[in-house]
Parts: C-alpha cells; structure tokens; sequence
C-alpha cells in the first residue's frame, strides 16, 4: 500500500492520529479521522503505522512493570500469594476474575485450574529477570540500586548487585559508593559506603556502622534499625541513623517520629523510650554505670542522602574509547560525601561513565549530581569526575594526560556558570584553571552547555564547556601531562568544574 | 491445560507474537488503557482455548481474530464513544493491518535503530514518557517545560521516528 496521500491529507491523518493517541482530540476529530479512514485505506494505513509506534514505544515498559511491582509489593501487603508473586501487572492482567460473567467459568475449571492458568500467564509474563525478582520477594530484602557501588554481600563476598536478594541474617558490606535497599515490607533504604548493615528480617536490620536513611510507607509501620547503642522504630517517617567508629550511633528524623530506645547492660533497668519527631535528632553513647546517654542534637538531613538521582537508562550502543589516559589529583580537600563516602585530598576520581557524558552520567566523585541535558556536540566526551569538595581549596590540582597514539585532542573545562556571570570573568577563572599550560584566552567558550540536575540538594546548574586542542605528546614522543589547578577563591563558593575531552573541536555554535 | 508441552508451546508463541497482537488491539481500539485490558483478555482467552489451536496453523492469525471479536464486543458496550466505532472503519483497519503484517514487523524491528538516531534531548523524552512511563504532566515537571510544551515535543519526535521506521523498511515494499 503505497503512501499516495497529498501532503496536506498525510499530514492531517498523521497530526489527528496522535491527537487521539494523547487523549487531545475532541469529538469533531475524531470524527474527522474515522470519515479519513473508512474513506482512504491510505490513510487507514498510515492511522495503523503510527498505533505500532506507539505499541512498540511501550511495550518493554509493560513487561517491565511486573518485576517492579514485585519488588515494590510483595506477596504479603495484600491479594493471594500467588497473585502477589507475580506482581500487580499481572494482577491487572487477571482482575476480570472477579467478574461474575468468569467466577462461574473458573468454578467449572476449579482450583487445580485456576492455578495452572495463573502459572502459565506467569511464564509469558516473566523474563528470566522478572521471574529471579519474584524469587526474590521470598526474602527479606533486595538491592535495588546501586550508584558507584563496590561492596560484598553476606560471608561469601558475592558482589553487591541489582536484584540480588538477601535472606535474613545476612549482611551488606558497603566499601563505596550508594545502594538502595528494598525491604520486603515496604520499606526502603538508602546505604552509603562505608556501611555494614545486617539484614534481620523483612522489616529490621541493623546497622553496625556507617550511615543510612530509611523511607518507611504505611505498610511497613515498625520498621526497626538496631544500633550497638540503641534501637530505633519508625513511627511512620523519614529517618536517618549513623554509626560512628566508636559505636556512638545519632538518629536523625526529617518527617513523621522515631521512637528510640537506648540499649542497656544486661540486668539494667530499662530506659524509658524516647520520640523524636522531624527536626529531632538524638546522640546515643554506650551506657556508663550501666546508665546510656543520650544527648539531643540537631537533625541534619545534609549528612544523610536522602533521594537518589533519576535514574537513565544506558545508551544502546558501545562505550566510548577513553581519552583520558590517566589522572592523578593532588592537595585536594578531604571529606565524607557519597557517592565515594570518605576521602583524602589525594584520593584519586571515581571512574566516570563508560559512555562518556549523556545525559544519566554521574558528574563528580562525591556529590549525586547528574547530567540531566546536554548539548549533542559533548555528548560521548570522556571526562574526569573531578571532587567538589576541591572547590574549598584553590592549591588542588588534576594531572592529567591523553592518548598517545592521538597526536591532539580538544580538553576542555566545564565551568559551573554560577563562578561567575560576566563572561570575562569566567574567561579569567578557565585561564587560571589552566594556567600551568596554557596562556590566558586559549581555552574559549565554545557556546555548549551542560545542564546538571542536583536532585539531591534540590536545584539545576549549568556548566560552561571552555576549549582549547592540546597535542598529547612533547617533541621527544613522550605523553604531556596537563595541570588544571585550583580555582581562585570566591565570594559564592560555587566555583568547581569537570575536565572532559574531545576527539576533536566542536563545530562552532551558530 | 494440563500438558507441560502445551503449556511451553503456547508461552513461545505468545512471547514471539504477543507484541504485534497488542498493536493490532491498540490500532482497534486507539486507547492505551482499553488496549491493555483487551489485550490480557484476549491472552487468557488464547490460554484457555489453546487446547483447540492446530500445531502448524498460523498463531497469530488465530489470536488476531479472537482480539478482532473482543474488540467488537467492547466497541458496542461503548456505543460511540471510540474513534473506531463504525464498522467501517473497524474492518478498514483490521483489513490494512492484516494485508501489511510483513511492514509492519519490519517497521518493529526498525524502531531501535531509529531511537539510537534520535538527539539525546529527544531520547531522553521518550525514555522518560515511554521507558519509565511518566505521564506527560510527570515530564514536564522532571524536564521545566510545559506540558504543551512537551506534547508538541513528543509529536515532532514521533513524526521523526515514523519517518525513519518508514525509511529504513522501504526496501519490504508496500502490502
């Protein structure tokens, strides 16, 4: 059937198909496109193409859910177990069951029935994948993500990953980076390295060091961290809790209340229990004379992670080719922040994404900051994920070397435009960014931005991508090492950047 | 259905065919809601008849004239509240779509090259309305725009898409 509609049809069928699509027609349109269709197989053809589009945009989403849902909604917060195993998808899938019009067929089919038809639409509805997940809502608690993650999970140092479920009892050792964990009751916890925390059951655990935060739904009421100096129960809440090395533990409640209990020496009297509602946060220290103390603070939702980044799924096709040879950091400023947990002012970068920059990548070593829109000419460059924190110190610096079977490449600096608003000024921050290799205004504003979403700390910022081609090796055939050092100091302190590199310059912005 | 072959056999045929049956249904029907309901209707309906399926006779066909029937059905429980209520203009959909099975695979197979085409600003869209099933309102707040702003968007990005399935199965010729 060829496409032999005028123009003007063609794009008339194509513009009101969508509109029915999105739900956007009125009535006389849709009249419009049924008159088009029951009068032009042409543009019954064209209607149809589009409605596969369509079908095929969503349907990966549709088999998709039913394993979300399984995590999400285990077997035990309501419907059968078997309904429940397979997940709500599939419960909508089999909701006409309680229609009278089918009650008496299954009647007639009787129960053997019933469940051998339930299995089988589980099967169809099952990857591999879905069906591991649903394995999984046996257990106590899955990992549901992991962001620059590197850790073992239980005695057998099995890497921590995606899906992988943990029976209670076991125990998540988080050297680096972030995982969220998802109780099987509902309740859902975010872990950043460095954290030991074991898994007591679908509802508890207990954290023995680091830091988590937990979001507790209604279903998952009573949700309990133990602590080697206290236990803490949600109440219905936001919470976070951190164990020190000294085992002292601090509980910290953003929303709803905590009930806390501090742990007492056998044969002690108990302590009397103690709320803290948002705002609240309690010091817990190990009992003197057999008596704890317990100190109120301040809560700080700073110190915890408390939303993880939207999560992109990756690009389709391969990884980029790196062109970055190798990065040493010097005198850089020390700090706990996630992804990475604690580091020293040598501490080398997190590896940045494999794909290079897109939108989804992670951009800096210690924040959860991501790359949320992009300009398509950066798009793939490789770069260093250089730490935020060096923004406090202006004597840091990044060693940095190319390729060396690439005679050039373009390096540029992505400057955080909040350093300054003037051009000039921006131009004077790049310049000395580079000044151990490059004369003033030889790395130029190329036009292109890069948009990163803060999610976490709750804002969008954009950053300036300044350029320059560098050779990559001296006249000896050696690899040049470029320094990017430290930026001046600033009144706003918002002055930090990201070195990436280009295979080659960008076409200029028109 | 007691026979694990059976049981085997019909979950093959249904993961091979079962995305191209929801399209059919959701070309019928032209609502995503009502296509998704239909179309676990018309599985268990496939199942519980599956014991009456020929070894050998085309699946697909079989279950496009059960989802053919279900969507009859439930166009007359809707009277003419849908775009395709006249039977018309129902049987010149099911007629084209039948007659150009072969494209319209074609055309499937097609589509993830295209989206690798897509601007990253583009992919992200769609991956945000479709991979993670936001509502257009959703992405419009993750992405600050409006959400005309972001169906004129999808609009454009689904003409492209169009455009590039179409070209690049142009060689499978026309139904």
């Amino acid at each position: 059937m060829s496409n032999s509609l005028p123009s003007e049809k063609d794009a008339r069928v194509r513009a009101l198909t969508q509109a029915v699509y999105h739900e956007q027609a009125d009535e006389a349109e849709m009249a419009e496109l049924r008159a088009l269709i029951e009068g032009s197989r042409e543009a019954a053809w064209i209607y149809a193409q589009y409605m596969h589009l369509f079908a095929g945009l969503h349907w990966d989403k549709m088999h998709e859910c039913a394993a979300a849902q399984s995590i999400q909604e285990p077997a035990s917060s309501g419907g059968s177990a078997v309904l429940g195993f397979l997940g709500e998808c599939f419960q909508q899938g089999v909701s006409f069951l309680s229609k009278s019009s089918v009650f008496s067929l299954l009647v007639a089919i009787g129960l053997p029935g019933l469940v051998l038809v339930v299995l089988a639409f589980g099967l169809f509805w099952q990857t591999p994948r879905e069906a591991r997940v649903a394995w999984q809502t046996s257990h106590a608690a899955t990992i549901a993500r992991t962001l620059d993650s590197s850790g073992t999970l239980g005695d057998s140092s099995t890497p921590l990953a995606v899906g992988s479920a943990l029976a209670a009892g076991e125990t998540i050792s988080l050297a680096r980076g972030v995982v969220e964990v998802a109780f099987a009751d509902g309740a859902r916890v975010i872990l950043e390295g460095q954290t030991t925390l074991d898994v007591l059951g679908r509802n508890a655990g207990r954290l023995r060091m680091g830091r988590l935060s937990a979001t507790v739904p209604p279903s998952a009421h009573g949700f309990a961290i133990d602590t080697p100096t206290a236990k803490v129960v949600d109440l219905g809440t936001n919470f976070g809790v951190r164990v020190a090395s000294d085992q002292v533990a601090e509980a910290h409640v953003f929303g709803g209340k905590i009930e806390v209990s501090p742990a007492v020496p056998a044969g002690a009297p108990a302590t009397p229990l103690r709320q803290l509602v948002a705002g609240e946060a309690a010091r817990i220290h190990a009992a003197v004379d057999q008596t704890p103390r317990v100190e109120a603070i301040s809560a700080s939702s700073d110190e915890f992670v408390l939303r993880l980044p939207p999560e992109i799924p990756r690009p389709r096709g391969p990884p980029i080719d790196r062109l970055i040879a190798s990065v040493v950091r010097r005198d850089g400023r020390g700090n706990n922040r996630a992804p990475i947990g604690p580091f020293d002012g040598r501490t080398p970068p997190l590896p940045s994404d494999a794909w290079g920059l897109r939108p989804g990548a992670m951009f800096y070593s210690d924040r959860l900051y991501v790359v949320r829109n992009i300009d398509e000419p950066l798009v793939g460059a490789d770069y260093v994920r250089t730490f935020n924190s060096d923004k406090y110190d202006p004597s840091h610096r990044y060693d940095v070397t190319f390729p060396t079977n690439r005679g050039e490449v373009f390096a540029m600096v992505l400057l955080d435009d909040r350093a300054a608003k003037a051009a000039a000024e921006r131009q004077a921050f790049v310049d000395r960014i580079a000044l151990a290799f490059a004369r003033p205004g030889s790395f130029f504003d190329t036009g292109y931005r890069v948009l990163v979403d803060d999610t976490p700390d709750g804002a969008d910022h954009l950053f300036c991508a300044f350029g320059m081609t560098v050779p990559t090796t001296n006249a000896a055939g050696k690899p040049i090492t470029y320094a990017f050092g430290g930026v001046p100091r600033s009144p706003n302190r918002y002055s930090h950047y990201v070195i990436a590199v280009l295979p080659q310059p960008p076409p200029a912005r028109k | 259905m007691n026979d694990p072959g059976k049981t085997t056999d019909y979950v093959r045929l249904w993961t091979t065919h079962g995305q191209q049956v929801y399209a059919y249904i959701l070309s019928l029907v032209a609502n995503r809601a009502d296509a998704e309901e239909l179309f676990q209707d018309v599985s268990m309906t496939l199942w519980m008849k599956f014991d009456q399926f020929v070894p050998g006779t085309e699946f697909r066909a079989w279950a496009y004239r059960v989802a053919f029937n279900k969507v009859r059905s439930f166009q007359q429980l809707r009277q003419h509240r849908t775009l395709l209520c006249t039977s018309e203009a129902l049987e010149m959909v099911d007629h084209v779509v039948l007659s150009g099975t072969k494209q319209l695979d074609a055309q499937r197979d097609a589509l993830a090259g295209c989206l690798e085409k897509l601007h990253p600003r583009d992919r992200d869209l769609i991956d945000r309305r479709y991979q993670q099933g936001a509502p257009p309102k959703t992405v419009a707040q993750q992405v600050g725009r409006s959400v005309a702003a972001v169906y004129k968007a999808l609009t454009r990005i689904h003409d492209t898409l169009f455009d590039c399935i179409r070209k690049a199965t142009a060689a499978e010729g026309t139904p």
